[in-house]
């Protein structure tokens, strides 16, 4: 199932208002379904949820920092699949 | 107790005959721990005669599965002889007890993600560390009186209370709402620094200097020792190795969210802020192997969640440093779970890739 269009075209306005450095990024965008193993949960003495898919736009670029270096820089939105934003992160 | 993990061989072969030097150092250490009433063992993993009390045979330095798989039959053996681990401390960087590689779980360039988690976890899901653990590591160059003055550091504040106190947070100024977000659990308003408009040449000596806690939410490259600012598309030097040559920072704590912070392999002293910090006498430092993630602003997640956590547990709950870095591990996948159901990627790499230098039985007194 492909991620709808409204859905990243709106990402990727939200993205460019709070991130203008990443206004000309393209995402690629992963549909996933994540579950956590039964054995981590006990380890953390809680409940196991069931699966989720969720959807990860991805926005990557390298940028020259003072004095010349190379510093990755990747933004991230994670939304559920009525498109609404569970996380934004970034490095 | 407290398990003192480190390779004959690989410490003879890098510093010949210091390792006698070190030897001597790492049981003064010992003798630290006995008088903070904590009992010690040293293990030599490539050591038949330091592995004999446990029963137990040598493994090969070079295979951190092995070594984990030692140490964690150690584990099974004091816990089935009623006593308590308490702590692990690694003795060496990268080339005297390897750390894991993991398959990077985050879409970024990073191929791996160097951790130590699968020696602080019990079993094989070495997502959540069950083990209180530090390195004591070492630099590039084949002198030892480096490691011998981080060793010294541990034994020092092992009886004495830090004289550093109050806290200096440095915050790329995109992050600054983020930043304040956990700087806000060691300090008030006063001491925060954003960059730009800070940049390396205008940074204050007196700002680190004397100063416990030391946080630091800037970008950092993985081949350079600096750690940058961001206003916008402007990326300047915040900090770098220089800086610490102005200020007294020995008997700190310091967190960084820095990517690449806490990468050492193949560095000396003055290609890594860690190694600076550490051979100027902090007593513990904290920081990411490869990229780190966090938000721009609140609620903490990723990295800034750590540190909030991290933080507070070494200052509210004196926990030792080890103690404190592992409940911010389990609070973070806990946190995560109950907000979104499970951990992606960028969760993953976070509780892989955070690691802690110093002796992780040491806390502020």
């Amino acid at each position: 199932m492909a991620v709808p269009k409204e859905l990243i075209d709106k990402v990727k306005k939200e993205m460019a208002e709070g991130s203008p450095e990443m206004a000309d990024v393209e995402p690629t965008v992963d549909i996933k379904e994540l579950s956590m193993a039964s054995t981590t949960t006990k380890k953390l003495g809680i409940e196991k949820l069931e699966a989720k898919k969720v959807y990860t736009f991805t926005f990557k670029k390298t940028v020259t920092a003072e004095g010349g270096a190379k510093l990755p820089i990747v933004s991230r939105v994670t939304t559920d699949e009525d498109g609404n934003v569970i996380k934004k992160t970034g490095n | 107790m407290e398990l003192i993990v480190t390779s004959k061989g690989k410490l003879k072969q890098k510093y010949g005959g210091d390792f006698s030097r070190l030897e001597t150092k790492i049981k003064a250490l010992q003798t630290a721990l006995k008088a903070d009433k904590l009992d010690s063992a040293i293990v030599y993993v490539d050591d038949a005669a330091s592995l004999k009390p446990f029963n137990l045979k040598p493994v090969n330095p070079e295979k951190p599965g092995e070594i984990k798989g030692l140490i964690d039959q150690i584990h099974k053996k004091l816990t089935a002889q009623k006593k308590q681990l308490d702590h692990v401390l690694i003795i060496g960087g990268d080339t005297i007890i390897p750390f894991h590689r993991l398959k990077n779980p985050a879409d970024d360039q990073d191929a791996d993600v160097p951790t130590d988690n699968p020696y602080a976890s019990t079993d094989e899901d070495i997502l959540i560390p069950e083990r209180s653990l530090g390195r004591i590591p070492d630099c590039k160059s084949a002198d030892a009186s480096f490691m011998i003055s981080l060793l010294d550091t541990a034994i020092f504040y092992h009886g004495k209370k830090s004289s550093a106190s109050k806290s200096c947070c440095t915050s790329a100024e995109v992050w600054t709402e983020a930043s304040r977000a956990v700087c806000t659990v060691v300090t008030g308003a006063g001491n925060f620094h954003q960059s730009l408009p800070v940049t390396f040449t205008n940074f204050n000596s007196s700002w680190t200097n004397g100063k416990l806690y030391q946080y630091f939410n800037l970008h950092g490259a993985e081949d350079q020792p600096n750690w940058y600012g961001q206003t916008a598309s402007a990326y300047p030097i915040a900090f770098n190795p220089e800086n610490l040559d102005k200020s007294k920072v020995e008997g700190s704590v310091v967190f960084t969210e820095a990517c690449y912070g806490a990468n050492i392999i193949d560095k000396d002293i003055n290609d890594a802020l860690s190694l600076k910090y550490l051979k100027s006498k902090a007593m513990c430092f904290v920081g990411a192997t490869k990229i780190a993630y966090g938000p721009d602003k609140p609620p903490s997640t990723e990295a800034d969640l750590i540190g909030v956590k991290f933080l507070g547990n070494v200052k509210n709950y004196k926990m030792t440093f080890g103690e404190s870095l592992m409940k911010a591990k389990q609070h973070l996948a806990k946190e995560m779970i109950g907000r979104q159901g499970h951990l992606d990627g960028d969760d993953q790499k976070t509780l892989l890739e955070f690691v802690l230098y110093g002796d992780p039985s040491l806390k502020l007194r």
